[in-house]
Parts: structure tokens; sequence; C-alpha cells
């Protein structure tokens, strides 16, 4: 059996066990809201680690097969609310439980053209991660800018370390074994941006401190 | 608290209910029972009611025969046995999946890294795991609008009412003016569909303006195809390959119009990559095999039969012609035993086929030839012969060669000519067909005879189609009408006759007022021209004056 396959299989049977740990984190979640039980925010916790889990393996899969070579994106046009909205609504439930505030700012018929489960990957790993560094207000929002579709994940939390602000621009920066992450999550959405092309134009990522809510900025630029 | 949206105190959960959960019927197919029970919990929990669970491909379809559900949500992963895009594409293909339900495909991968399959056999939508119950009710809300949507137009395509799908999705495009892309597709397949290469090559300029979309390219890839521009066909197909690995699509075209341009070798490579790809195709198989049998590779050619028998014996789309190809290759390559048991086992798996028993009858014969036993080997073409008669509407044109071949192979020279004979009467205008005609002939020593028959047959043809056509220009539409149906009797694949009877009844209906009989009779003739050659002028003109004539 060669690795792809025991790769595959692998992975499937990874994703299973999540999705079996994600549904019954949801249901003890659920009782508990009902019996005000003290275990609540211990179970967000790890609905919030789980997830982790699943951004990561995605995030490997996905960078195994471009290191292979076997992976092409499937651009195609999609209504950006819908695309903002969906994802979202994924993680509401657990940015609520931690009394983080959410707001949209997209127009209704925004359309462009992306990869959507590469580009929601990467989303939802900014708003899984608001969990740990968001504060209680986010905003995501979404326009058109200089011929290319902006999205920006902003929060009043804390911000990010200067060590990702004002590194040089390219994947690379993200990966830092010293410190407690190793960035994957930011390599991988530098990498998926960068092979949105469009002409001789690519996507880009930006990470800064400040925006609207005076907290981190993420910002994903797709041409 | 809650979301805001735009400005907006919104909550999520709060918006009016878009889908009426209660009278949706539901299918959740699934190998793994805990991940069933929990889709159904979800499901419950919208207020769906009526939710039935398939535990594998083969019960799924079982239920789907029997039941019209509204959404159906398939694991592509069932364990053994069919896989979820097995069970989309025959569902599809049989009919029981219908143009309002909504198949979702649920999948552990990430969909960028999944095979994307035939155009007509796409699932609405993906789900990927894990799933959460928002995700998936959100997503379905939104298949399912989307289908709405669609609805009229994937309807009158479904009817072959082309102008009235054109009108529709310039509706669309004009009530969506951010987002038209979809609409322009279907525009653009349906002048496609219609013939209207110009018009379609325009639109998909268009759209290739503002970006390079997969499936724009693909569309402009086939129009040079259709248009015999087979070079810059396949320039086009390898460039959508350089950017969309995972488009099987892109492949078999790309190996269709290397066969064109008599590449063979380089359809082979490009048939062989695909397959490496996605190995579960049985046409593909097929198709590898015959290019590979064309380049006398009778290594590939052999193990992408055998794929097509194995992988076919899941499939509504197995078929006798992977193992009468089978059965070919090892005559020739003396497994003329091992050959005569791929043709017991084709006889058994298609036995209430009259062709494919023909055709396999033919491959047996010539078993048997090359084993030295000539007596055993005339039985079976007389079987074969035997078959084809029984076979109503006659059998395909490979069947008949196979068998004239048989036949002249054991020196039955007027068997083998009359079944010539008949592949002349049903093709005279397929310059191509006649040149493997007149090789056969050849091959067996009967050059002379052969090409005689050719000329003399093709005159005969040609005189039988004026005298009808002349009656039309008299304006004798009556008579024109009786004359062609007569001719039609016999000649069930010959495209000119068929297309001609249309035609003439089309006539007719537009001088004295249309009737739902002769409607349906045009369409009769119409949909037998579309079985041999869907993209032939004459069809699709006639095809638009009888929709013409319905309005």
């Amino acid at each position: 059996m060669d690795f792809s396959t025991l790769l595959a299989s692998t992975v499937h049977d990874m994703k299973n066990s999540i999705g079996l740990l994600n549904n019954a984190l949801d249901g003890m979640a659920s009782e508990c809201a009902r019996s005000e039980c003290k275990s609540a925010s211990q179970l967000s916790y790890l609905r919030y680690e789980a997830n982790r889990l699943n951004g990561n393996l995605l995030q490997l899969l996905t960078l195994y097969k471009i290191e292979k070579s076997s992976i092409s994106l499937n651009i195609a046009n999609h209504n950006v609310f819908d695309f903002l909205e969906e994802n979202i609504v994924g993680n509401v439930p657990l940015l609520e439980s931690k009394g983080i505030n959410l707001e949209l700012e997209c127009q209704e018929d925004l359309v462009w053209f992306f990869d959507r489960e590469l580009l929601s990957g990467i989303v939802n790993n900014i708003l899984n991660n608001a969990y740990k560094y968001a504060g209680d207000k986010m905003k995501i929002s979404a326009s058109v800018e200089n011929a290319g579709l902006a999205i920006r994940i902003e929060d009043n939390g804390k911000g990010y370390p200067e060590s990702l602000t004002s590194a040089p621009p390219g994947p690379d920066r993200f990966v830092n074994f010293r410190s407690g992450s190793t960035g994957l999550g930011l390599y991988f959405a530098s990498l998926i941006a960068a092979m949105h092309k469009n002409g001789d134009r690519e996507g880009s990522i930006a990470i800064s401190n400040g925006g609207a809510l005076n907290g981190g900025c993420f910002s994903i630029f797709l041409p | 608290m809650g979301l805001i949206i735009n400005n907006n105190k919104a909550s999520v959960f709060e918006k009016s209910a878009v889908t009426d959960w209660k009278n949706k019927s539901i299918l959740i197919v699934d190998d793994f029972r805990d991940f069933r029970f929990i889709i159904r919990n979800m499901l419950q929990s919208f207020g769906a009611v009526n939710i039935d669970q398939a535990a594998n491909g083969e019960s799924a379809l079982a239920k789907i025969a029997e039941k019209k559900y509204d959404i159906i949500l398939c694991d592509y992963n069932l364990g053994d046995g069919k896989d979820g895009q097995q069970v989309l594409e025959e569902g599809k293909f049989r009919g029981f999946i219908n143009l309002t339900s909504i198949f979702i495909m649920i999948t552990a991968e990430n969909t960028t890294s999944m095979v994307l399959g035939a155009v007509e056999y796409l699932p609405d939508d993906y789900l990927v795991k894990p799933l959460t119950h928002d995700i998936v009710r959100t997503r379905i809300d939104k298949v399912l609008q989307k289908k709405l949507k669609f609805a009229a137009v994937l309807n009158a395509l479904d009817r072959k009412a082309y102008q009235e799908a054109m009108d529709l999705c310039e509706q669309g495009i004009m009530a969506n003016p951010t987002n038209p892309y979809d609409f322009m597709k279907i525009q653009a397949e349906t002048l496609v569909a219609m013939g209207r290469y110009d018009e379609a090559r325009a639109l998909y300029e268009d759209v290739l303006k503002q970006r390079t979309l997969a499936w724009a390219l693909m569309g402009m890839g086939k129009i040079h195809f259709f248009t015999e521009e087979y070079a810059k066909a396949k320039d086009v197909f390898q460039s959508v390959i350089e950017k969309n690995k995972m488009l099987m699509e892109a492949y078999d075209w790309l190996a269709k119009a290397f066969v064109k341009l008599n590449m063979t070798q380089d359809a082979q490579q490009t048939l062989l990559a695909a397959t490496k790809l996605s190995p579960k195709v049985v046409v593909r198989q097929r198709a590898l095999g015959e290019v590979a049998y064309k380049n006398s590779d009778f290594d590939v050619a052999t193990r992408s039969f055998k794929s097509a028998i194995t992988v076919g014996k899941n499939s509504c789309f197995k078929s006798p012609s992977e193992y009468v190809g089978l059965a070919k290759v090892l005559v020739d390559t003396k497994s003329s035993d091992e050959a005569l048991k791929i043709v017991g086992d084709a006889k058994k798996e298609f036995k209430d086929n009259p062709d494919a028993l023909a055709q396999s009858s033919a491959v047996e014969s010539s078993a048997y030839l090359a084993l030295g036993d000539k007596e055993k080997a005339s039985r079976a073409a007389e079987e074969g012969s035997r078959y084809c008669t029984d076979a109503a509407g006659g059998v395909s044109l490979q069947t008949a060669m196979d068998l004239a071949k048989a036949h002249f192979s054991l020196g039955s020279v007027d068997a083998g000519t009359k079944l010539m004979q008949d592949i002349i009467r049903n093709n005279h205008e397929d310059e191509q067909l006649m040149q493997d005609v007149g090789k056969i002939f050849k091959d067996a020593n009967l050059q002379d005879a052969g090409t005689k028959l050719i000329s003399a047959t093709s005159r005969e043809m040609v005189l039988l189609n004026n005298k009808g056509v002349e009656l039309v220009n008299d304006g004798k539409f009556e008579d024109a009408i009786a004359y062609f149906e007569k001719a039609a009797v016999s000649l069930s694949s010959n495209k000119t006759i068929n297309s001609n009877t249309a035609h003439a009844i089309i006539l007719y209906m537009q001088k004295n007022g249309k009737t739902d009989d002769l409607v349906k009779k045009a369409q009769f003739y119409l949909d037998r021209v579309r079985s041999i050659d869907p993209h032939y002028k004459r069809y699709l003109a006639f095809l638009h004056l009888l929709e013409q004539l319905q309005n």
C-alpha cells in the first residue's frame, strides 16, 4: 500500500473520530446550557481544541498534496456573503460561549472567484483562534479593493506578536518552531492565498495590529 | 447576544426557515452507523420527519429506485461495493435521481483533492467532515434554493426545448447581474447543443476575459472539437489539465482529440494518467483498452479491459465491449483458451442482449479458428448471425464488422458480404467508415468485390434518399413520409434517412397543423439520429424546427 492511500484512509478515520468527538461535545454543551452546570466553559475549551486538531489535520494533508503536486485549486464563482455567513455560523456557538460578539459587514450580492474549501479552512482557522485571543468583539468584513477581494478578520484582543507583524513577506516567515505554535495556520493561509492567481497577480495575507477594533487584524487579498 | 450583519441585529438562528423540512423526504447513505445517527439527529432537529437510511451503495440504489427523495446525503466512501460517486451516476443514469432531487456528497477529504468527474454526474454540492449542525443546515438550504432557481431551465433542457432554455437563461442573467456566471454556463452549453457554435464561443470568450475558468476553457475546447479543429482542441484541453489536474473531463476530451489527430500514443498516455487518478470509471478504462489495442500495446490493453470488467461489476456502465476487447487481445496474444473463457463470461453477463451475444460469438469464432477448430468456429459464426436477426433494430456497427470478419475468415463470403452491405446501407455518407469497410474486404482478399459493393450500395442509398427528397421538394409530404418511413424500417442507423423522415413529418405539420401523434413520430426519428450523432447539423436544424412548431 502506498503512503498516499495510507494517509487518505487514516485521515478518513481521524475525521470520523473528530466528528464523533465534536458531536458528543455539542450534545454535552447543550445539556450543560440547559442545566447551568459548571463544566460549560471547559466544554467550550475542548471544542476549541478539537477544532484546532481538525484544522491542523486539514492543513497538513493539503500541504502534503501541494508538496507532491497532486493538487489544483478548484476556483469557481461564489457568493462571498453566503460563504462568510456559512463559516461564521459554524463558529458562533463557540465564540458566543466566551462572550465574543461578532459583526459581519459584506454586501449580499458580492461575488468572487476562489477555492471555497481551502478559503473555508483559512477563515475557520482564524475564527477558531479568536476563541483564545479575541477579547469580546470581532468584525469580519469583505469588499473589493484594488481589483481584488479583501477579507478582514479583526478583533479587540491583545493582537499578534511582533515576530509575526514585522517579518518580511513570504510564507516561511510564519514558521517558527521556537514559539508555542508552529504558525502552521498562517503558513497555510499564505501559501493558499498565493496559489490564487489572476493573470500575473497572486493573492497574499497580511497580519497587523490596530484596525477597526484596535486589536489583531488578519486580512487576505485575492486578485 | 447574536450576530450583527451589515449593521442589522440578526441572529442566524432567527433567520426565517428557508427549507420546509417536515415535507422533505431524505435518504442518508453511510456505512458508519453512528454517523448516520448523528446526521439523522441533526435533520430531526431542523424539523425533518421523513428520513430513511442505507448502509451501502447497493441498498441505497434499491431505495432510490423505489422512492423519490428530495434530498440524498451520501458518503463518498461506503466500504466495499459501490462508492458514493457510483451511486450518483447510476441513480442519474437510470432516472431515479431527477431534476428536483438534490444529491450532496459527504467527503472526508477536502474536495479540492477529489477527482471531479463527468459533468453530468457531479453532485449538487459537497459537505466535508466533520459536519456541524449549522453547516449542514445552511448548506442544504443553499443547495435547495439554487436548485429551485435553475429548475425551470433544467427542465427545459431535459425536454430538449432549447429555445425555451435560452430564454430562461437570458432572464436569469439579467436577474443576477453580479453573479450571471451559472446562467451563462448553461446558456453556452445550450448554444452548443443547438449547434450555434459561434455564439457559444463568443459567450465563453466573454467569461474568459473576466477570469480563466475551467468550465469556459472546456467549452471552448469542445467547440473546437465539434468544428473539427482538433489541434486547437488539443491545445485547450492541455492548458486546462495544467491548471486543473483533477478535472477528469479534460483528460477524456484530450484523449479524444489525440485520437482524431491520429496521435494514438499520446491518447494512450493521457488516458493512463487519468486512470491513475480515477481508476473506477468503466468508460475510461474501456477507452484506454481500445486505444492501447490500436497501439498494439497488449499489456496495457489487457490490464485496462480487465479493470473495466472488474469495475463494471459494480456499475451500470458495464458493456460487452470490454469483454470482447479483452478476448480479442487474448486471441492476438495466442491465449485463445482464455479468450473463450472471457467470451463465456460475457455471454452469461449479457445473456438478454442479442447484440452482445452476437459480438461475443464473433470473437468466439475467431478464437476457435486460432485454435484450429474450424467446425466450432463455423458454428459460433452462425450463432452470431442468428443473434443478429434476434436483435431488434439491428446490431451495433462494431458487432456487425466483427461478425463479418469472422465469416470472411471462415470463407463464408456471402454471410460476411450481407453484413457489410447492411453496414454500408446504414452509413453511406461516412467516408472514414467506408474506408474501414474496404480494408476488411482487402484483408479477406476480396478487395475488388468490396470496392464494387461499396460504390454500388452507396449509389443505391443516394438514389433512395434522392427519390424521397424529390417528393418533399414537390410538396408531396404525405407520400414522402410514407416513402421515408418504409425505408427507415431497415435503416434504423442511417442518419440521413431518419432525419429526412423527421423533416418530411415536420414539413407536413407546418402545412397542415401539428398533431400529438405526428410530433411523437417526428421525435422518434430525431431521437434515432440523436443516438447516432447528436451533433449532426441536419438533426439540430430539424430539432429546432420541431421546437418552433410546438410553440
